[in-house]
């Protein structure tokens, strides 16, 4: 991880095989994104960006939707 | 949205007289409501009992000033806030008498916004159900009032409350599990009204796995989306439960495409399991039905109430980890067994069909023995090279036929081509050995439930389907079973 910052609790991190094809199927169908300046996020969105995992370059997720 | 006249052909804002009670049997003694069945796609509204929007752990409250109880036309804002409340309350009942005790995540009120602005969506977010609207050929389509979606969307809330620990899981089995636990907690919950009950079964005949009102659901916002994006829903539906989508690994398949192929995408590839549930319940409604010829309304009842149990008692023992549909399934074989062992057969049958549990898994896992090698004789090699076949020998434990042999012929000609199937350009498939081909063969065969069992195996460890084309039967042969062929399936049959 590059975030000096502790990550939210219960946050997905693309750390393994398995996590890196749900993370990269989520990124894919663009269902992450950055929350707003108010902390909200985009209609479709599923999963809130936290940060970046270096080693697979994906970004750390936290869930805030189920549709 | 498709403008709707209630019973008496009223529309507009004002309270309709009410209904006859012809269409719903129960009485109502302080007052009720008009809701929808399942869907407002599906045409009649019916009159139901008072629900009540705060009621013991899994209480709901919308945020906004109450809407007085009545009998409201379709098409108004206040019949969409009772069609709501009544559709949550049913659902929410529904799972409390199965978890007494269960409590929303956030706390004993959940809050539901039931129209939260422009979008074909609706969401649960560990705060909030929430629902919007949109426009579609045939006018405004509001999601929050479908019972479907609605019962879709409060099944996230009550499996999220059930197993919390689901919701961050970086796995995409576990997110498609929980989109088919909304899918089949609004099929239980629509089971909960004698008339969708009896209209299921005389749609289908008694097969409720065959494509009805029930297996299709958010017929109107599937509409809606259809218009914008034809390949993105079903033909006539959202999502559809009576489906053939077989079992792959996520892993291996596309992040979206559309509806007519499986991907990785959670909705795409929820449709496996709750395709296997429907399945499974069918085979339940079958079995309670004792052969009749057709299953009466409180069979129904007592399928959809036992297969709640059920599918609660397999989340609840699943671990959490990459096959978790195999997990829960397993849960779930082992539980309806528990309950009733008539419920076993068409458990395990559903769920080895769909390639969720393989054959082996469903079956009982005693102690292995070497059925195969006492049964296969004398090995003796003398056949002509020109016979097409050889007999071999397959364990029948595989199968859940115990410790006995299971003689297959196996193709045995000398190959002439080196010809194979292809997985991708450049990396041909391997060519399988005859007795490999055998044994693919006969796992398909099983899997799909086409031989007949016969007296081979106990009736609580057949996984055959109860109702289903046989094409192949076994007979006993010296010690053994022989698989012999009974037909030629023209492929059409649909079980």
């Amino acid at each position: 991880m590059d975030g000096q910052a502790p990550l939210p609790a219960g946050s997905i991190v693309p750390d393994t095989a398995e996590s890196q094809a749900y993370v990269r199927g989520v990124v894919e169908r663009g269902e992450a994104a950055w929350p707003d300046k108010e902390g909200r996020l985009p209609r479709g969105v599923t999963h809130e960006i936290v940060g970046q995992h270096e080693a697979s370059g994906l970004p750390v997720l936290v869930r805030k939707r189920m549709y | 949205m498709r403008r709707q006249t209630n019973l008496h052909g009223a529309t507009g804002s004002a309270l309709s007289p009410r209904a006859p009670e012809s269409l719903n049997a129960l009485v109502m003694h302080d007052g009720g409501v008009n809701a929808w069945l399942d869907d407002p796609e599906n045409g009649t509204p019916i009159q139901r009992p008072a629900p009540a929007l705060a009621d013991g752990n899994l209480s709901y409250q919308i945020p906004g000033k109450p809407v007085p109880l009545g009998f409201y036309s379709t098409g108004t804002a206040n019949f969409r806030y009772w069609t709501a409340v009544e559709a949550l309350r049913r659902g929410a009942d529904f799972w409390q008498a199965r978890i007494p005790g269960l409590m929303w995540h956030m706390g004993p009120k959940l809050t539901v916004v039931l129209d939260d602005g422009v979008d074909l969506n609706a969401y649960y977010d560990r705060t909030a159900l929430k629902f919007f609207h949109g426009s579609s050929a045939e006018g405004v389509v509001y999601s929050g009032e479908s019972p479907d979606i609605l019962c879709h969307e409060m099944g996230h809330a009550i499996l999220d409350a059930l197993k919390p620990e689901l919701w961050n899981v970086g796995s995409q089995e576990v997110a498609a599990f929980h989109e088919s636990f909304g899918d089949m907690s609004a099929i239980l919950s629509a089971l909960q009204l004698p008339v969708m009950r009896a209209a299921v079964i005389a749609e289908t005949d008694g097969h409720l796995n065959r494509s009805s009102r029930l297996s299709r659901l958010a017929e109107q916002l599937g509409q809606a989306i259809r218009e914008s994006y034809p390949d993105a829903v079903e033909p006539d539906c959202l999502r559809n439960a009576s489906n053939r989508f077989m079992y792959q690994s996520p892993v291996l398949l596309p992040s979206s495409g559309p509806a007519s192929l499986l991907t990785s995408e959670p909705h795409s590839f929820s449709r496996v399991f709750t395709g296997a549930f429907l399945d499974a319940i069918a085979g339940m409604l079958l079995a309670l039905s004792g052969n009749r010829s057709a299953p009466t309304d409180d069979d129904l009842l007592q399928a959809s109430e036992h297969m709640g149990d059920i599918l609660v008692a397999g989340v609840h023992s699943a671990s959490v980890v990459a096959n978790f549909y195999s997990q829960v399934a397993g849960g779930m074989v082992q539980a309806a067994g528990q309950l009733n062992p008539a419920f076993l057969r068409p458990l395990k049958a559903a769920f080895v069909k769909r390639g969720i549990l393989s054959l082996h898994s469903a079956t009982s896992v005693e102690t292995l023995a070497n059925a195969a090698r006492s049964m296969v004789g004398d090995g003796g090699g003398s056949e002509s090279d020109a016979r097409a076949s050889t007999d071999i020998a397959i364990d029948g434990k595989l199968y859940g036929l115990g410790d006995v042999a299971v003689i297959v012929e196996a193709p045995s000609q000398p190959r002439r081509f080196a010809a194979s199937s292809v997985v991708s350009e450049f990396a041909p498939a391997p060519v399988p050995s005859s007795e490999s081909a055998a044994r693919g063969f006969v796992e398909q065969l099983f899997r799909q439930g086409r031989v007949d069992l016969g007296g081979a195996v106990d009736e609580v460890d057949r996984i055959d389907p109860l109702a289903s084309l046989k094409t192949h039967r076994l007979v006993k042969a010296e010690g053994a079973l022989r698989l012999e062929r009974i037909l030629c399936d023209c492929g059409l049959h649909h079980d």
